[in-house]
């Protein structure tokens, strides 16, 4: 099982990586060895994405002592504005 | 409103509700959901397992499974390879040149101009053409006895499209003077939507146009440029009838010519299956890779 913090930091990344690195190896007109191990690079990195995508996004820590953001609409609203 | 519906009869009072979701479901969702399986679902799953085969469609020799047989002879074919590498390269050239040219006239065209509509409406003219006619007319501007490209700019007869070194760069022309308009629309349509207080408060600021420019506009239309480049990428990946059309130049050839000379020439099917999915593949690999920044520009 994949933590969200891991897919998140590490697991995403490098599965967009590899399906960059798979396209490069693919079209490069260089070194035969990355064109014939291409398509199998691309694949692993197209399943890891998959997965990477369908794993829930890490909840953000929630400061309490932070009240959200200051309405002065509503605290005229709510009486604490000038009469 | 409400008099009127009690006085219909019921057959045109349900009418006048709409359709209930069953019927819209028997009439609308089903066929469509039928006719993509029939077509593209299945063709699909079919050609992946031609691509495991040693089919040939034009035998009635027996069928054998290779395994991976035809994905590695694939990717070991030279001239695969070679394909593979100008594609990459045509892409880079075409799409590079449509999103500075689109780019550019959406920019020009983002101003009070007269006849800017029938203006917008001409430069459209050649999204809408057939790619096959663009890419023989392009072939007579492009011919090298009486060709009008070589009289216009004052060449000798240039052979641009059976030249090794110049007939990929004379197809590529060719495609940016034709998906041009599209890059151009869809800039356009984001360059409309910038609120126009921002450009207000900057020039209060005394912000420069290069500075408004990379500060306000480019950030805002972003998004949508992107949606472009992702559209003429995958496209340009698949080109193929203009390519075949204008030049047969080995040097030229991408990989949608490859594909289509084995498969309906060489008739060597399981390879060829093979080949296409190598393709699909490396389509879905961009469109993954685009969305995902896609809804990361979104999210700023």
């Amino acid at each position: 099982m994949i933590s969200p913090q891991f897919n998140q930091k590490y697991f995403g990344p490098a599965s967009i990586t590899l399906m960059v690195a798979g396209i490069v190896f693919l079209c490069q007109p260089w070194v035969e060895f990355l064109h014939a191990w291409s398509v199998l690079v691309m694949l692993i990195g197209l399943i890891g994405f998959n997965i990477s995508v369908h794993i829930p996004a890490p909840e953000q820590a929630v400061d309490e002592d932070d009240t959200g953001p200051v309405s002065i609409a509503q605290t005229v609203g709510m009486g604490g504005g000038h009469d | 409103m409400a008099n009127l519906i009690t006085t219909l009869d019921p057959a045109s009072r349900a009418a006048s509700r709409g359709w209930s979701d069953t019927t819209i479901r028997n009439v609308f969702v089903i066929p469509t959901v039928a006719f993509l399986i029939i077509f593209n679902v299945f063709p699909l799953l079919y050609s992946l397992g031609f691509s495991f085969t040693d089919f040939r469609a034009s035998s009635k020799a027996p069928v054998n499974f290779v395994g991976f047989k035809n994905y590695i002879n694939v990717l070991a074919d030279p001239v695969i390879w070679r394909t593979f590498s100008t594609t990459l390269w045509y892409v880079i050239v075409s799409v590079t040149g449509q999103f500075i040219v689109g780019f550019g006239l959406a920019l020009l065209l983002n101003r009070p101009l007269p006849f800017k509509g029938l203006l917008t409406t001409l430069l459209m003219l050649p999204m809408m053409l057939s790619p096959v006619v663009v890419g023989l007319f392009w072939k007579l501007i492009y011919d090298p006895s009486w060709g009008i490209l070589n009289y216009a700019l004052g060449l000798g007869p240039v052979a641009w499209l059976s030249d090794a070194n110049l007939a990929l760069y004379a197809v590529a022309i060719t495609d940016i003077w034709m998906w041009s308009p599209f890059v151009m629309l869809l800039s356009l349509a984001g360059l409309s939507a910038v609120p126009k207080h921002l450009y207000e408060a900057a020039s209060i600021d005394r912000a420069g146009k290069l500075y408004t420019f990379f500060r306000i506009t480019l950030p805002l239309v972003a998004p949508i440029l992107l949606i472009a480049v992702i559209f003429r990428t995958m496209e340009a990946f698949k080109t193929f009838d203009i390519a075949f059309v204008m030049t047969g130049q080995p040097a030229a050839e991408l990989i949608s010519s490859r594909l289509y000379k084995m498969a309906f020439q060489q008739w060597q099917t399981g390879p060829s299956s093979a080949l296409a999915y190598i393709i699909l593949i490396m389509v879905l690999c961009i469109t993954n890779i685009y969305v995902k920044y896609l809804n990361k520009a979104k999210e700023r």
